[in-house]
């Protein structure tokens, strides 16, 4: 319930005691006020300024972080295009040479003598080769190992001291099981063996 | 009252004038309490200011007057609402609307000021501006300021606001005229004027108890504190007259006067 102030007059006059007491009230409350705020400012900018140094730190700590950052996304880039050029080196990699030669050596058992080879640097490419061999028996191992590698067989010509075969195969992958191990897949397309005439020599 | 109010106190006036119903009475004052009293038997100030204020003024010195009428020339009115708007404008425009509805008369004929009593009641108080253009220009022409015009009703209701424990009725009864004021919470929520009974007490307590009556029934309060002024000075014979009431005329209760009750002068603006 407010207070029922009711006063008609038209010239009422002010209690000018009252009013110098209330305004001065209101000024030590406007003073108090003030010093509050003051001090709560002061406070605040002093506690700004001794947490300056820790702020510049940490601003310099998050410039670092964003340089590192950058450098970071820059080696990535670079090492990514490096990768990338040593996957195609890999990839051109994959056909071995001498893996092939292994392969061949493999195959070719005693009696065998290896004449003519001719290959290309190419995955899955065919090896074509010249062999001699000092007898049938040797001759069909020789089969039998390449016998899984899509064998076919170019010519087969037989001479007093030995058997001259020409053929030809697809070279293994790398990671193929040895031929040793290899099963016979199907049988190797033979040609006619012709007779050689000898050497004149 | 706002804030600006709150800040600019006005002074008490170093005399007082009581104009009541069919007497006056000049209160002098000195530190805010009442020095000397001087009656002025006769002067009804409130209905015709003619020659009554010749009487007056040879009673006034020539310092700050102030003017408190008997509750006569006011017409008090409790408006309840559902809600009060919290705009000013729109608060004014609601109770102006409200005291159209009820009052019949040129609304621009009186001094209307109103008091926002709790969320959903207002206090409203007219009095007639030829009445207070009479006093001011009265006092203007003996040259003596005027620097209060109140409503001892207003006043007194003021007291019983602020005592513990809060009356439930307040009783202020001028020769033939009587108000009631009853209080629920902090607040008035119905206030009546009668005139027309005798002088007597006991017809006053009559009228009183079917009043009191009529507010149990209507708003469900069952008035028990009573604060009791008769500015003709017989409250004593009025608080008999209460005592004397059956509980059948007061609609089940007893009334009983608050003790130590409003003080000599709880409609002036002094200290009790």
């Amino acid at each position: 319930m407010r207070k029922l102030e009711y006063n008609l007059a038209r010239q009422p006059r002010l209690d000018v005691f009252a009013f110098v007491l209330r305004a001065a009230l209101l000024f030590l409350l406007a003073l108090l006020l003030a010093g509050l705020a003051a001090a709560y400012w002061g406070g605040r900018r002093a506690r700004q300024e001794a947490a300056a140094p820790a702020a510049g730190r940490l601003r310099d700590l998050a410039g670092e972080t964003s340089r590192l950052r950058a450098e970071i996304e820059s080696r990535q880039r670079a090492l990514g295009g490096q990768l990338a050029v040593a996957n195609v080196l890999i990839e051109r990699k994959s056909y071995s040479f001498v893996g092939r030669l292994d392969f061949l050596e493999h195959v070719a058992g005693p009696g065998i003598r290896l004449r003519s080879l001719s290959l290309v640097n190419q995955r899955g490419d065919r090896v074509s080769l010249a062999l001699s061999a000092r007898s049938l028996p040797e001759l069909f191992a020789v089969y039998k190992k390449l016998s899984a590698y899509g064998l076919a067989i170019a010519s087969e010509t037989q001479t007093p001291d030995e058997y001259l075969v020409q053929l030809s195969f697809s070279a293994p992958d790398p990671e193929a099981p040895s031929p040793r191990t290899a099963p016979s897949r199907k049988s190797p397309q033979r040609t006619p063996m012709t007779p050689r005439r000898p050497d004149r020599k | 009252m706002g804030l600006i109010d709150r800040l600019l106190p006005l002074r008490p006036p170093r005399q007082v004038v009581f104009a009541g119903e069919r007497h006056a009475e000049v209160f002098r004052l000195r530190n805010g309490r009442v020095a000397h009293r001087v009656p002025v038997p006769g002067a009804a100030l409130a209905e015709d200011p003619g020659d009554d204020w010749q009487a007056l003024f040879a009673a006034l010195e020539r310092e700050e007057t102030g003017v408190v009428f008997g509750a006569s020339p006011f017409i008090f009115n409790v408006f309840e609402f559902d809600r009060l708007p919290w705009r000013r404008q729109a608060l004014r425009e609601l109770v102006a609307w409200r005291l159209q509805k009820i009052f019949p008369e040129n609304i621009e004929a009186y001094d209307h000021r109103w008091f926002v009593l709790n969320r959903r009641r207002v206090l409203s108080v007219l009095v007639r501006r030829s009445l207070l253009d009479s006093v001011e220009s009265a006092f203007h022409e003996r040259n003596i300021p005027l620097t209060a015009i109140g409503s001892s009703t207003l006043q007194i209701l003021g007291r019983a606001l602020g005592a513990r424990p809060v009356p439930d009725l307040v009783i202020e009864r001028d020769g033939a005229g009587c108000t009631l004021a009853f209080l629920q919470g902090h607040s008035p929520i119905y206030i009546r004027k009668f005139r027309g009974v005798s002088e007597s007490p006991a017809d006053a307590g009559d009228e009183i108890g079917r009043t009191v009556s009529f507010v149990r029934g209507q708003y469900g309060i069952d008035p028990r504190r009573c604060w009791l002024h008769d500015h003709g000075g017989e409250t004593a014979a009025v608080e008999a007259a209460l005592q004397e009431l059956s509980e059948e005329a007061l609609g089940g209760g007893r009334l009983s006067p608050l003790p130590p009750g409003p003080g000599p002068t709880p409609h002036l603006p002094v200290r009790p």
